[in-house]
């Protein structure tokens, strides 16, 4: 007969009997608290657990004000496991060079360090503490001073380095900033992705982006001056699956350099300008596109039925598509509805020529969507109350500040259909009293619909 | 204790006061530990469990037999969703005991190796210790007060925490 190896002391009720739970099960609770205030009490419950809360706690936030100076050695002797380290600056002197030198040698399992608001890290300092972090995945800055000397020695020192993230930083890039030669060491072969935000820094980035040939996902957002130029400069065998540009200044020449990545699956350039031209040429060689957002609030009718059309031949994996003032018409939504027969979220916002003509199409044709929005288009009751006979995998039904559709056809819909989720905005016409109108329009304003 | 009449092989659990549990195998291989020992053919058909107590046990076997009848995730990629709520829900209700059982069940899930069922009681902690001052928690899990911060440590401790936030 079997006999168990060794079995546990029976526990006696009411006495101690939390202290006989085994280190790896406290642990493992410990892993199901994930605020820093539940952590923080947990450790002070007793020795044991002061030990093993601190051994398990593989991410810290710390508040990285120069005052941090002298609990260094101990915070970091105590949490001795830690592989994301974020250090957040909050208007006062920061932490410096000396103290994230310390830190990064006491930390050597880091694979993800942020750092925000450390105004006072140099280059200087940034070529000692990179080569602590050897393991480094991911490196994010934000709001930080020192300049592209400071990123080429991270570059070079952390080579496995997979996503770096700018955040309004090299602000006022030095004389020798200016002067140095671009250099990206072996993180080249390494990064998939690179997110930029208020970053105007071409002089670095362009290079960056054009020289790391794994480069999975691109991110601006509010890039100025020439960083939309970097689209120009992507490698031609790049492997970029994702592109997203916010704000960004980009001509129809940049749009159309994305031409490019034959993987492209997302795209969102929806507050980019993109005319015919530029569609034409993304749709004709990124066929994998299975995410597009495309056009622009203010520079109405760049994109048109041509565009479309060749969108709607070749991007025939299209799952999402989110268009915006472009000028589509009947001629173009049918080859889109026809060939894209995987599209399961479409979305029209300020489309005039979206009329119940181009809304019968979709009924129609559009068998796999399950999200549909039309924000402000030329659609009627009629065509919305057609919705009820179509698209039988429909979902979810947003019909938002169209002129000609009220509220009614909404309940309409909601009774032939009882499992579609339908939200008529109606557009008022009537101001009857200004309140009233402010707080329908706040009570309902569409909410976003994942993605 | 005996549980259906299907012709599958049996396994007979023994408590540590001796009551038995004949079970289905496939609800005892749940159990890593006596997975282990079937295929080391180092089990009988009687498996002793000296440090378990039938209340225990039997809550453990409630578990099991519940998570073998249900579809495996990595079986099937798209099972039924409503499967796996049912199993939530299962699960939810089945940790509403008391302190002490949960402790047992951890340790005794501990002992028996089921993964699963060690995530839940911990979960379960975690969740009834949350929000808790370290006074209350020592209540709740009543422990020891022999391993108590001296103040200096606590003041320390404090201390340091003060610099992390979420």
């Amino acid at each position: 007969m079997y006999h168990p190896p060794s079995p546990p002391p029976r526990l006696d009720r009411g006495v101690d009997y939390a202290n006989s739970l085994p280190d790896e099960c406290l642990a493992l609770i410990f892993t199901f608290l994930t605020t820093t205030n539940d952590r923080n009490i947990s450790s002070l419950v007793s020795r044991r657990w002061l030990q093993i809360e601190a051994q398990t706690r593989t991410h810290l936030s710390l508040n990285a004000k120069s005052d941090l100076h002298p609990f260094i050695p101990s915070i970091f002797t105590r949490f001795n496991s830690l592989t994301h380290l974020v250090l957040r600056n909050n208007d006062s002197i920061s932490i410096n060079d000396d103290d994230m030198i310390l830190i990064t040698s006491m930390s050597p399992n880091l694979t993800r360090l942020k750092i925000s608001e450390c105004e006072q890290l140099t280059d200087s300092g940034m070529a000692v503490f990179t080569k602590n972090c050897k393991e480094l995945k991911e490196f994010s800055c934000a709001y930080c001073r020192f300049s592209d000397l400071g990123m080429f020695e991270l570059l070079d020192n952390c080579c496995k380095l997979e996503v770096l993230h700018v955040k309004r930083s090299f602000d006022k890039p030095g004389v020798g900033a200016r002067r140095a030669k671009f250099r990206a060491g072996g993180a080249v072969n390494t990064l998939k992705v690179i997110k930029l935000t208020n970053v105007f820094n071409e002089r670095l980035f362009t290079p960056l982006i054009s020289c790391c040939k794994n480069l999975k996902s691109l991110k601006m957002i509010w890039c100025g001056g020439k960083m939309g130029r970097a689209l120009e400069k992507i490698r031609d065998d790049n492997c970029l699956a994702e592109v997203y540009l916010d704000n960004v200044n980009v001509s129809d020449v940049g749009v159309s350099s994305l031409a490019k990545c034959r993987d492209l699956i997302e795209l969102n350039i929806k507050s980019s300008r993109c005319t015919d031209v530029g569609l034409i040429s993304i749709a004709e060689n990124c066929r994998a596109l299975k995410k597009l957002y495309v056009g622009h609030y203010l520079f109405r009718n760049e994109i048109g039925d041509e565009g479309l059309i060749a969108l709607g031949k070749h991007c025939v994996n299209l799952e999402e598509l989110v268009l915006i003032g472009v000028n589509a018409t009947y001629v173009s939504l049918e080859v889109i509805a026809a060939n894209c027969q995987n599209l399961v979220r479409l979305e029209l916002c300020h489309i005039d020529t979206i009329t119940d003509v181009e809304l019968m199409c979709i009924v129609e044709k559009c068998v796999a969507l399950k999200i549909l929005r039309i924000e402000e288009c030329g659609v009627s009751n009629n065509g919305i109350e057609a919705l009820g006979l179509g698209c039988p995998n429909l979902v979810n039904l947003n019909v938002i500040k169209c002129r000609k559709v009220t509220r009614e056809v909404g309940d309409l819909l909601r009774e032939k259909r009882g499992s579609l989720v339908v939200k008529v905005d109606a557009y008022e016409t009537k101001v009857v009293n200004r309140i009233t109108l402010e707080l329908v329009s706040t009570r309902s304003r569409p909410s976003e619909n994942g993605g | 204790m005996s549980t259906s009449s299907s012709s599958s092989k049996k396994i007979v659990l023994k408590s540590a006061d001796n009551e038995t549990f004949e079970i289905d195998e496939i609800v005892a291989l749940e159990s890593q530990a006596i997975k282990n020992m079937i295929e080391d053919e180092c089990a009988d058909n009687v498996i002793p469990l000296g440090n378990i107590d039938s209340k225990t046990l039997s809550k453990i076997i409630e578990y099991c037999k519940k998570h073998a009848e249900s579809p495996k995730k990595d079986d099937n990629a798209d099972i039924d969703e409503k499967a796996v709520e049912d199993l939530k829900s299962f699960d939810a209700e089945f940790a509403k005991v008391d302190m002490p059982l949960i402790q047992d069940i951890l340790m005794a899930a501990n002992f028996l190796n089921i993964d699963n069922l060690i995530g839940l009681m911990c979960r379960t902690i975690a969740d009834r210790i949350k929000g808790k001052t370290p006074e209350e928690i020592r209540k709740i899990l009543n422990i020891n007060k022999n391993d108590l911060l001296s103040p200096e440590q606590e003041a320390k401790a404090r201390e340091e925490n003060s610099w992390a936030f979420d």
